[in-house]
């Protein structure tokens, strides 16, 4: 099974674009939805090279999952306002392409080893996704497990640090009332110094008269 | 033509370095978690196409399990990442308010 090399180029100049809107959009939202787009475009580059399973994951968690998270952190945080780059963009995105690079000329010195040939009769009889599963159930099933749980872990974190308990709320509420309080105490402060200022000013019209 | 494993290597790369500059020129904290997603985005594509070129016979596909595996575990950063944002969130209004009030002035 070989992959087509001109819809793998279009799919991976749409992630790039994606990408690069991602990291440049001045609106945090724009920047999710790009997000979501280039997420989108990755498990379709998956699909076309063969890794069905791993490409579905990505389309389930990468382009649903993973913005709407960042959606709801964002609205929860107030964070819709435009923020624009770091004034050191240019360090950053001189690291970046250092980085880039070494990884792509570290990539591209060890391909030489790879070796391209027709894929095993398993896989063929098979398909990527049961021999992936497969791997993930037998040899791998150890990882899997762990990685389950770490992902529970992180989602009963992540429910703990964003619930607001009661104490906080009593709080809250205090806070609330307070203020209610002395903006009370502020308006009769004013209404009183108002009505001695009228009260001054009309008694220095009588002795006037 | 057919793709080989340059094709992965340049696009995972080129998607690593975005975020990188992702992660380290965005000011909000939602927009360096964004950075770390594509960062790890891009080493799934290496790991997916070094798993689709490189296999072996004795543990085909590895790479694509590995991959899954990671994105298992960001799935796991981002959930703890929009926790932690909620959490700063809640905390930054709560140490806003004696600000707002005061203006107000010593209650009478």
């Amino acid at each position: 099974m070989t992959v087509n090399a001109a819809a793998f180029d279009v799919v991976a100049a749409l992630v790039l674009a994606g990408a690069l809107v991602t990291v440049a959009a001045p609106s945090l939202v724009h920047g999710t939805a790009a997000l979501a787009a280039t997420l989108l475009g990755v498990g379709v580059l998956f699909v076309v090279s063969g890794a069905d399973l791993v490409g579905a994951v990505e389309l389930l968690v990468g382009a649903v999952l993973i913005p709407l998270l960042l959606l709801v952190a964002q609205g929860r945080a107030g964070a819709r306002r435009p923020t624009p780059l770091a004034s050191t963009w240019p360090l950053a995105a001189l690291v970046a392409a250092l980085a880039g690079a070494g990884i792509m000329a570290a990539g591209l010195a060890s391909r030489g080893e790879l070796r391209s040939a027709d894929w095993p009769s398993l896989l063929a009889d098979d398909g990527a996704a049961r021999t992936v599963a497969r791997t993930l159930l037998t040899q791998d099933a150890l990882p899997l497990a762990v990685a389950g749980l770490v992902v529970l872990t992180a989602a009963l974190g992540a429910v703990a640090l964003g619930r607001t308990d009661e104490r906080e709320l009593e709080l809250e509420l205090a806070e609330r009332h307070r203020r209610e309080r002395e903006e009370r105490v502020r308006r009769r402060r004013e209404d009183r110094l108002r009505a001695r200022g009228r009260s001054e000013a009309g008694s220095g019209e009588d002795a006037g008269s | 033509m057919s793709v080989g494993a340059g094709h992965f290597v340049v696009v995972s790369a080129a998607l690593f370095g975005i975020g990188v500059f992702g992660l380290l020129a965005r000011r909000s904290a939602v927009g360096s978690v964004m950075g770390l997603v594509l960062m790890t985005t891009g080493a799934d594509i290496a790991l997916v196409g070094f798993s689709r070129l490189g296999y072996t016979d004795v543990r085909p596909l590895s790479g694509m399990a590995f991959a899954l595996l990671a994105g298992v575990v960001l799935t796991a950063q981002v959930l703890l990442a929009a926790g932690l944002l909620l959490l700063v969130a809640r905390r930054g209004g709560e140490d806003d308010a004696p600000h707002q009030g005061a203006g107000a002035g010593p209650p009478a």
